[in-house]
């Protein structure tokens, strides 16, 4: 089966301690839930195989800690992320603001500037709800990312929420395959389901010689 | 004649046609299928359109019995829309297309690249049909010849093709061309004449003329309208005596010592080995005028080079040019594929001792040493390594100044001491997104000097003696407990610096800490003297778990902890929480002093990662995993402990994970909000709770060491010595490469406007081939292409602007410049009297000169005996070129006068002659 798939993907978990990160996590992987859940030291890691649009890709979750002091110790695992879920509880306006520093944390160590990141707000099930769904809208625009919200619970936006990054991956040139679909001229739509078509060319990691000298060379002369 | 009815006319037997009919009947097949009959007479060409616009070309295959044969259309393609204005209305059916073009002296001389393209140029014709056998094999045979030509004679006026319809015969490289064109009641006659040895009399202009004359007026007794000429000479010059533009390489070997300055150690080289342009050919021409203003003949000629009216040059560029930086490039590169180690390279002595008695020694040298290390220190300690037979390559008095570049903090007055180079990533840096270091740091030095060790102190050897070298002085520092400089200092930063850069970061961070610990004990000690009843002591928590001065540190401590019970005086405190009371005895919160975060270097952090991957997924693995990550948690548990005695989970949990801690209503008997551990905290036996129930009061400073400064800096120095140097060379290519970019990019030049764009591409490829921990060397290979292709042009324009721009630096030079590097022919501002046009008149006389003064020391006797010892500004040209042009009437003189043209080429080596002569079909 593992010619089948088309790429491995790694994902990032982050966000304030008991936002339920672990517990989306568990939703999506085991299809399980309990209502209180170990908090996690440091972290944790999980993989699940998903199909979409036909490809078959593995993800390789991370699961962080939301607690301050093990910000020494996780960020180290954020270097080659493709995707992050950056989640906040909806029942606690503090989560959200904190996740501003979420990201500036994940700007900083992660190497990929291209990461799809993706903000998600859980817990839509529990009834006192502090922050709107036009604020975490507008929070995901500001900084270029997607949004969704989910309950662990109730299995809402789960898959969605996964499913989405994995597509908005794919879909990024670049980021999964290599180098030579990141160069300019490469609209970063239009051209993904193409290049998901061919892909047993793309799976390959050697690095697509470009006539890059003629090019240098004609550019210049 | 029989008598069967002939009622279908339809009706054609072929069985009997021969191998020729067929053959013409294919050619008169493939001329309609390309419907060149249907073509229209085209506009009048103009000035440089042969060369402005493209060719179309087609080809089809065809057979003559078994012979291949291949038939191609050449088609100069011109705009459409330029054609509709055309003046064709007027002179139609006066002239078929070829004869109007051969006439044309617009497009004299052009030069066209591609298969075929000299016919073009030899007979001025826009479109043309030509016959080639195919797998390039020769038809020299006469009868051969006659029978292609009657084919294509037959096949012209079958198919009513008046586009002119050649034939290649000869030897291919003979480019020998006959044919015919047939229309407007006229017949059109290529010819041509290829021969070594040239006629004396077809040497200059007169005889030509009187052959062209002779041919056209053969039998005909008409005195025609004096011929028009075209002459082109081509000069070449390919000696630059006083105008060569080299590069020299930087010479390791006239520098001794101290003259090795810092300038050249610090920077990589720029520039051509040798001269990159090869050839200047400079083109004289005398465009279209009367038989009769101009003479050429054996005794005398008008055709001097510095009168042409028009002045054109092409420069043909050395094909494979030697680029020094490209060279240092392509050098580094290969050494990394280099799989020696260092023992391998030099000898035993190279290998890796377990420095750890020195270890243990250093550690009390320490204390008594100063701090700042002299020269004595670094030379005396090369001198002892010299001692240790190293035998490198490099010689001491270029050893030393590399060391003391690398090392400026070595010297007392540093030649070239490290500026910021925290500057690193800074995000308007023109840099940012490449992986390395910082410019000119100390990886950005070594990798340089590496560079210049590897090519030229002493290749492989050489560059394994410098990180010996390198290697032993970060050892001695570490040993000395001396930073080591133009390193970025903190963590080591994974995400925008190179492996070994963090390498040295971890160094960095190891002699901090171990500097750190010895002063904490240096200062215990003096406590103990002093005042032994402060508190102070808890700013020190570096923990010493494992050196032999632990062992010191207890004794000290139960001198001032006596007056306390061992078991509950706090110990460990940073500072009072502002609010917070501990849940049972209501004392105080204090924050604990921790201990601090481990840095770690890229490979070690992939490794970690590794393993948390390899544990698997399920419930167990996570566990496991959650074991492994509860490291830090237990120490941070257990400073809390120490800092707070009497503390409960509930404490720790308000000031670790206040999100767990649920806030109820009332107050307690201390003040604070009533509380409750969340439930996840409460599940029995969940890792929290197991590892508080676990946990210790321990402060920091007495626990084990969560980074061991001594292990981690032993395994940097391990991992340094143990590279082989293929692996040394791909450690530092990175910022080598990145160092190359860097010099290319302070190339200005402005016949390259793009040169920045085209840096910031390379760059764009060595941010990505930089990502990796591993190098992938087909990516640099490419970027060093990359690099040495822009390095070759850059050498190639400033030879040019040395050549023809002298110091003179005009817009009218730099667009004439640029042009010359597309490898056009380009028109001489100002012909032979403007700047440009008096340099190259200057560098033809220097060449002659140089000449001249060769011949004369080799023949010095027949210099008076010869007498025609007038120097000459120009050589012979290496190419006459003529066009004669004509219209009389032929064949008789009753006849309209028709198009003739003879295109004649005299070299050296041959002389060619083309003609076009036409023939009136009707009057004759």
């Amino acid at each position: 089966m593992d010619q089948d798939i088309l790429t491995t993907l790694k994902l990032l978990m982050i966000g304030e301690s008991n936002v339920g990160k672990s517990s989306i996590l568990l939703r999506f992987t085991e299809d399980e839930f309990y209502e209180n859940m170990q908090s996690t030291v440091g972290m944790d890691y999980k993989t699940k195989q998903v199909t979409i649009d036909g490809n078959t890709v593995k993800l390789a979750i991370w699961d962080t800690a939301g607690q301050e002091r093990f910000r020494t110790l996780t960020p180290s695992y954020y270097r080659d992320g493709q995707g992050a879920i950056l989640m906040y509880d909806v029942t606690d306006r503090n989560t959200f603001i904190k996740l501003e520093t979420w990201l500036n944390e994940l700007n900083t160590y992660c190497n990929k500037t291209d990461i799809v990141k993706m903000v998600v707000g859980n817990k839509i099930d529990l009834p006192n709800r502090e922050v709107s769904t036009e604020e975490g809208l507008q929070f995901a625009r500001r900084h270029q990312t997607l949004y969704i919200e989910s309950s662990a619970k109730t299995a809402d936006g789960v898959k969605c929420c996964f499913e989405e990054l994995v597509q908005k991956i794919i879909q990024t040139p670049g980021l999964w395959d290599t180098h030579s679909l990141r160069l300019p001229g490469n609209g970063n739509t239009g051209g993904a389901r193409q290049r998901i078509g061919k892909r047993g060319l793309q799976l390959t990691d050697d690095y697509q010689p470009q006539e890059a000298y003629s090019s240098c060379y004609c550019s210049l002369v | 004649m029989d008598n069967s009815e002939i009622e279908d006319f339809y009706h054609h037997d072929f069985t009997t046609a021969s191998e020729w009919e067929v053959f013409i009947a294919r050619l008169e097949e493939i001329i309609h299928e390309w419907k060149i009959p249907n073509n229209k007479i085209g506009p009048y060409l103009k000035s440089g359109d042969f060369i402005k616009h493209t060719w179309i070309e087609a080809f089809e295959k065809l057979n003559f019995a078994d012979v291949e044969f291949l038939l191609k259309h050449y088609k100069l393609n011109i705009n459409d829309e330029e054609s509709s204005a055309g003046p064709t209305e007027e002179c139609e059916d006066a002239r078929s297309q070829c004869q109007q073009d051969a006439l044309d002296p617009l497009n004299d001389f052009a030069v066209l690249a591609g298969e075929h393209m000299e016919i073009a140029r030899y007979y001025g014709i826009r479109e043309f049909l030509v016959l080639v056998p195919a797998k390039q094999s020769s038809i020299t045979d006469e009868t051969r010849i006659k029978i292609l030509l009657s084919s294509l004679n037959i096949a012209a006026i079958n198919s009513n093709c008046e586009v002119p319809l050649l034939v290649q015969v000869q030897e291919p490289w003979q480019r020998f061309y006959l044919g015919v064109s047939i229309g407007k009641g006229s017949t059109a006659n290529f010819e041509m004449v290829h021969v070594k040895k040239i006629p004396p009399h077809c040497k200059h202009l007169t005889g030509l003329l009187s052959l062209f004359k002779q041919r056209i007026g053969a039998g005909s007794g008409f005195r025609p309208d004096p011929v028009m000429v075209s002459i082109r000479f081509t000069y070449l010059l390919k000696d630059w005596t006083n105008s060569s533009w080299t590069q020299e390489p930087p010479d390791f070997d006239f520098m001794q010592g101290e003259t090795l300055g810092v300038a050249e150690l610090g920077k990589l080289p720029f520039g051509a080995t040798f001269d990159p342009v090869g050839e200047l050919h400079l083109f004289t021409t005398w465009p279209q005028m009367s038989e009769n203003v101009v003479v050429d003949s054996e005794g005398f000629t008008d055709l001097e080079p510095q009168l042409a009216p028009e002045w054109t040059v092409q420069v043909k560029m050395v094909s494979s040019s030697a680029c020094l930086l490209g060279d240092y490039l392509t050098d580094f590169l290969y050494l990394c594929k280099n799989q020696k180690t260092l023992v391998d390279l030099l000898g035993d002595a190279a290998s890796y001792v377990s420095s750890e008695d020195q270890v243990l020694s250093s550690a009390f040298n320490a204390l008594t040493e100063s701090r700042i290390p002299t020269i004595s220190t670094v030379v005396g300690k090369a001198v002892t390594k010299k001692s240790k037979n190293i035998d490198g390559p490099i010689a001491e008095e270029v050893l030393l100044p590399i060391l003391y570049f690398l090392f400026p903090d070595a010297e007392d007055n540093p030649k070239a001491p490290y500026s910021d180079v925290n500057s690193y990533g800074v995000e308007d840096d023109q840099w940012r997104g490449i992986k390395t270091c910082a410019v000119n740091s100390l990886v950005w030095r070594l990798s340089i000097v590496a560079a210049h060790c590897a090519h030229n102190l002493g290749g492989a050897s050489a560059l394994a003696h410098l990180w010996h070298e390198f290697v032993q002085e970060i050892r001695f520092r570490w040993e000395k407990s001396i930073p080591i400089p133009g390193v970025g200092s903190g963590f080591p930063d994974s995400v925008r610096t190179c492996l070994l850069h963090q390498k040295l970061q971890m160094m960095n961070c190891c002699i901090e800490r171990k500097k750190a610990r010895e002063e904490c004990i240096l200062k215990s000690q003096s406590m103990d003297i002093d005042d032994p009843d402060t508190e102070s002591e808890e700013e020190f928590f570096e923990c010493t778990s494992e050196e032999p001065t632990d062992e010191e540190e207890p004794s000290v401590k139960t001198v001032q902890k006596t007056k306390h019970s061992l078991w509950n005086r706090p110990a460990g405190r940073l500072a009072k929480h502002p609010s917070l009371r501990l849940v049972k005895t209501g004392e105080a919160l204090y924050l604990p002093v921790t201990q601090d975060p481990v840095p770690k270097t890229e490979d070690q952090l992939e490794e970690d990662a590794q393993v948390m991957m390899q544990l698997g997924t399920d419930q167990h693995a996570s566990e496991m995993r959650a074991r492994l990550m509860s490291a830090s948690l237990l120490s941070d548990m257990e400073s809390f402990k120490a800092a707070n005695p009497g503390a409960v989970l509930e404490d720790f949990i308000r000031w670790y994970s206040p999100r767990d801690w649920i806030e109820e209503e009332g107050l307690d008997e201390w003040g604070q909000t009533n509380g409750h551990l969340s439930p996840r905290m409460m599940i029995p036996n969940n890792p929290w709770s197991r590892a508080w129930s676990s946990a210790q009061p321990v402060p920091a400073h007495r626990q084990k060491r969560l980074f061991d400064d001594t292990r981690e800096a032993e395994k940097v120095i391990h991992y340094l010595v143990s590279q082989r140097l293929g692996q040394v060379a791909q450690l530092l290519l990175p910022s080598l490469t990145h160092a190359a970019l860097y010099t290319l990019s302070l190339q200005e030049q402005e016949a390259l406007p793009n040169l920045p764009d085209v840096t910031q591409s390379i760059l764009n490829k060595l941010q990505f081939a930089t990502k990796p921990i591993h190098q992938k060397l087909q990516l640099y290979e490419e970027i060093t292409f990359d690099i040495e292709g822009v390095e070759a042009l850059v050498a190639q324009v400033n030879s040019l602007q040395h050549k023809l721009g002298g110091n003179t630096d005009s817009k009218e030079l730099t667009s004439f410049l640029v042009q010359l590097m597309r490898g056009k022919e380009v028109i001489v501002p100002g012909g032979s009297t403007g700047y440009i046009g008096t340099r190259i008149t200057t560098m033809f006389r220097e060449a002659q000169k140089a000449v001249h003064i060769l011949t004369m020391s080799n023949s010095n006797n027949e210099m008076d005996v010869s007498g025609d010892n007038k120097q000459k500004t120009f050589p012979e040209p290496v190419c006459k070129e003529f066009i004669l042009r004509a219209v009389t009437p032929r064949p008789s003189p009753t006849s309209t006068p028709q198009p003739q043209r003879l295109y004649a080429c005299l070299k050296r080596e041959y002389i060619r002659m083309a003609g076009l002569f036409s023939e009136d079909t009707i009057f004759i």
